[in-house]
């Protein structure tokens, strides 16, 4: 590993730290944490959250943000409740479908940014006001029936892990490669950097910039798909707390939300711990409503930190 | 080998902007092998004509050619690609990745689609060794020297093989040693039929590399002559000479004894170094010098923006901290900051608005604006400085530069402030505003107000100060009179301080 990889990939440790942290302590004082079901279940809710922050993590390394990711995932459910169970021509249909509009999405969301200089934050969260709107429409509460055979196949186990949860791994493989070993991901980094900086040294920014926000849209569709196999049904607000959460992950996973900085492997570490904040409240025995307060917390410290953190370096 | 071999050429060229012009029927003709020094002072027109020629901007009027063939460059990238290089002052360096990142950028060597770092960071090494510098290629830039980051720009731009380079004061940040490296390398690439543009103040760079000397004056061209017929002497009567109108109202008498501002020693990082300066009460002092040699963060340090990192601030001899501008604005300190639009004026909001701004607690004397207090301060404001509106309510970001200025002056003088700092205040105003600014400044030191200007117009820090300082890489590197100043001495004090120092140093 050489270059700015390393740098990179520095930025992801103190998660792994604490990830390893969390994981050691409860193991310790809970016995219902340290089961091999707790692990298969932490596993499996974890996936879902883990593609759709890779989503997030390409979004806020050009510097931007995208908070549609949670109606493309609500509409990725819906669009396998409708059409998954009408044969295979149904299943790749669906599967199309949900990505698909998670690409239009990503479209829509680049060209706002790009082209009219819309702030990412604002267009991301009227598309995603648009596209919940659509799926109340299409399917006004849970209901539908998702392909049975697929989402058992989605929930093959492989020890304490599911397909899910490896097709997951694959992702993040995947694209710690493109982002760390291509061309597309250098210029990624660079516009995160500075956009002016690229532009001037002949990088196609606008071009790059759209590119990820339709990349964005496309695994968040993926992450419909995947949450679909879970539930077993469609739901229009099923994909709401995925936003933030992606959000969170990818900050506390070590991405700068200024762009530029940081590795997917971090993310990775980042939905992990997300999501054990949810399984740890319910280990305890807490109000789930605690969650929301964690995780807020959580985020806001992350985000203090780092800005701390570039403060000093300036 | 025909006689005209033109890279580059620029025919009759001219810019505007709002109707202001910045470079008026320039031609410029850049042969391969050939270097030309672009000299002039600081607003005369050469950045213009490099980001025309590179295609940042485009000209109002005028064509610029490649190989003979007219262009229309629409984006900087497009002239990189007909091997158009320029080397930035203000470094375009991506702070997060290495070196030899940063110079392969865009050209990355691949190996099955893939980035092969290794040969990437040998590449750089190799083209770093070629332009006769050694750096660790594998350094983040953001931990490196400021003098490596020039190095690695340089390396950057010819890591594209260009045919013509053009450096913005490539030495600036270089030592004697590393100079004499890039001077040699200039020399190796002119051999090779490169064409280069040079935009330096410093006159040893100029005489060392370069075979033509262009100078611009106020956007137009005035002259040019081989280096070797011409010497630095007059190259810088030929930037200079422009005529002394009766612009300026006449100065004060004497100087006060009451010293209203005393610096000791003041320092912000290592961008303004041990600067001691006096501000006697009801005088204006001038800060002059070079773009970015420090005025800026000082201004703004003595406004409590980004606060003095060492030294003594004094005021009415009492030392103080000022450590935000809400402090200054309570020590009596008043500041109109160079970038208006961004920083003296609410655009959108209204000439009332803007007005009021820092005296809403004086006119709403029980909480809510008093209606006839506030009309009687903006009636007052707007004849006090002549300020063209329709109304009070019309926003002011349809007034024209010199009548937002005036705002941001009238905003300033209704805190009766002690001191008034001024950065630039007359940049982008008409010349009927700037005389009425300049009355305005004088007026107030009657008042016994203390004016620091921060101005890079000489002919407005001679005409205006009382006393000059001019500064060079944060440091102040001359002091005199306003009386006695000349467009010359200036000039010396800014550029060629720098070459004895460096030759008393080494």
């Amino acid at each position: 590993m050489t270059g700015s990889v390393k740098k990179h990939v520095k930025q992801a440790i103190p998660a792994y730290v604490i990830l390893i942290v969390i994981f050691v302590i409860m193991s310790m004082v809970s016995p219902s944490f340290r089961k091999i079901g707790n692990y298969r279940n932490i596993v499996a809710q974890t996936a879902v959250l883990a593609i759709v922050s890779i989503a997030q993590c390409n979004v806020l390394l050009i510097g931007g943000i995208d908070m549609s990711v949670s109606s493309v995932i609500s509409f990725g459910t819906i669009a396998m409740a409708m059409f998954s169970t009408k044969g295979a021509l149904g299943l790749a249909g669906s599967l199309a479908l949900a990505i698909g509009v998670g690409m239009l999405t990503g479209l829509v969301n680049g060209l706002g940014v790009v082209k009219f200089r819309i702030p990412a934050m604002i267009i991301t969260i009227s598309t995603q006001a648009f596209l919940k709107g659509i799926c109340l429409v299409l399917m006004p509460s849970s209901g539908g029936k998702v392909n049975a055979d697929f989402a058992a196949f989605m929930k093959t186990r492989f020890g304490v892990l599911n397909m899910t949860a490896i097709f997951a791994l694959i992702l993040y493989a995947v694209f710690f490669v493109i982002y760390h070993y291509t061309r597309y991901g250098r210029s990624v980094y660079a516009i995160g950097n500075s956009e002016v900086c690229a532009e001037q040294s002949g990088i196609a920014t606008k071009k790059y910039i759209v590119l990820t926000y339709v990349l964005s849209g496309a695994i968040a569709g993926l992450a419909g798909v995947a949450l679909s196999a879970r539930i077993a049904t469609g739901n229009p607000l099923v994909g709401d707390s995925y936003a933030m959460n992606s959000v969170a992950a990818a900050v506390v996973g070590g991405i700068s939300m200024n762009g530029g900085i940081g590795t997917v492997l971090g993310t990775m570490a980042g939905s992990v711990i997300m999501q054990l904040i949810n399984n740890v409240i319910n280990n305890v025995d807490i109000s789930p409503y605690y969650q929301y307060i964690t995780k807020g917390m959580v985020l806001v410290l992350s985000l203090m930190i780092f800005q701390m953190k570039r403060r000093k370096r300036a | 080998m025909s006689e005209t071999n033109v890279i580059v050429e620029g025919r009759s060229l001219s810019k505007e902007f709002n109707g202001n012009v910045v470079l008026r029927d320039v031609s410029i003709r850049c042969e391969a092998g050939k270097a030309i020094a672009l000299v002039g002072e600081n607003g005369a027109g050469k950045s213009t004509l490099m980001n025309i020629l590179t295609g940042s901007l485009t000209p109002t009027s005028g064509n610029v050619l490649v190989d003979g063939k007219e262009v229309h460059f629409t984006s900087p990238h497009q002239s990189k690609a007909m091997g158009l290089a320029f080397v930035h002052q203000e470094l375009s360096l991506m702070e997060e990745m290495t070196v030899g990142e940063n110079i392969m950028l865009g050209r990355e060597p691949r190996h099955f689609g893939l980035i092969d770092s290794k040969t990437l960071h040998r590449q750089a090494e190799e083209i770093l060794r070629d332009i006769g510098y050694e750096i660790d290629v594998h350094a983040i830039v953001s931990d490196i020297a400021p003098s490596d980051k020039q190095i690695t720009e340089i390396a950057k731009a010819w890591a594209g093989k260009p045919r013509m380079m053009i450096f913005d004061e490539p030495t600036s940040s270089l030592n004697q040693a590393e100079s004499v490296k890039l001077f040699r390398f200039i020399d190796r690439i002119k051999k090779n039929g490169v064409a280069v543009i040079m935009i330096s103040h410093r006159m040893d760079d100029i005489f060392e590399t370069c075979d033509t000397a262009f100078v611009l004056k106020d956007g137009e061209f005035v002259f040019s002559k081989p280096v070797l017929e011409t010497n630095d002497d007059e190259l810088i009567s030929k930037m200079v000479g422009r005529e002394f109108k009766n612009a300026f109202p006449p100065r004060n008498e004497k100087r006060s004894d009451e010293i209203r501002v005393r610096l000791k020693d003041v320092c912000v990082g290592d961008v303004v170094r041990n600067v001691n300066m006096e501000v006697p009460a009801g005088s204006i002092i001038g800060v002059g010098g070079l773009e970015g040699q420090g005025q800026r963060e000082l201004s703004r340090a003595l406004f409590g923006i980004d606060p003095f990192t060492s030294g003594t601030y004094e005021i009415e001899g009492q030392p103080v901290k000022i450590n935000s501008p809400r402090a200054a604005v309570t020590n009596g300190i008043a500041f109109v900051p160079d970038d208006r639009k961004a920083e003296g004026l609410v655009l959108p909001l209204s000439v009332e608005e803007n007005i009021l701004s820092l005296i809403l607690d004086r006119v709403s004397p029980h909480g809510f604006v008093n209606r006839k207090m506030a009309d009687e301060e903006v009636k007052q404001g707007i004849e006090q400085l002549n300020i063209k509106v329709a109304s009070p309510m019309q926003a002011v970001q349809y007034l024209s530069g010199g009548n937002q200025q005036k705002i941001v002056f009238s905003k300033w003088i209704k805190t009766h402030p002690k001191i008034l700092y001024l950065h630039e205040p007359t940049r982008g105003v008409d010349v009927q505003s700037k005389l009425e600014i300049y009355a305005l400044i004088r007026r107030l030191t009657a008042e016994g107000v203390s004016v620091v200007v921060f101005t890079s117009d000489i002919l407005e820090l001679i005409g205006l100060s009382d006393e000059i300082y001019v500064m060079y890489e944060g440091e102040i590197s001359g002091h005199i009179a306003g009386a006695e100043a000349t467009e010359e001495k200036i000039m010396q004090m800014s550029a060629k301080s720098a070459n004895k120092r460096k030759q008393e140093g080494q």
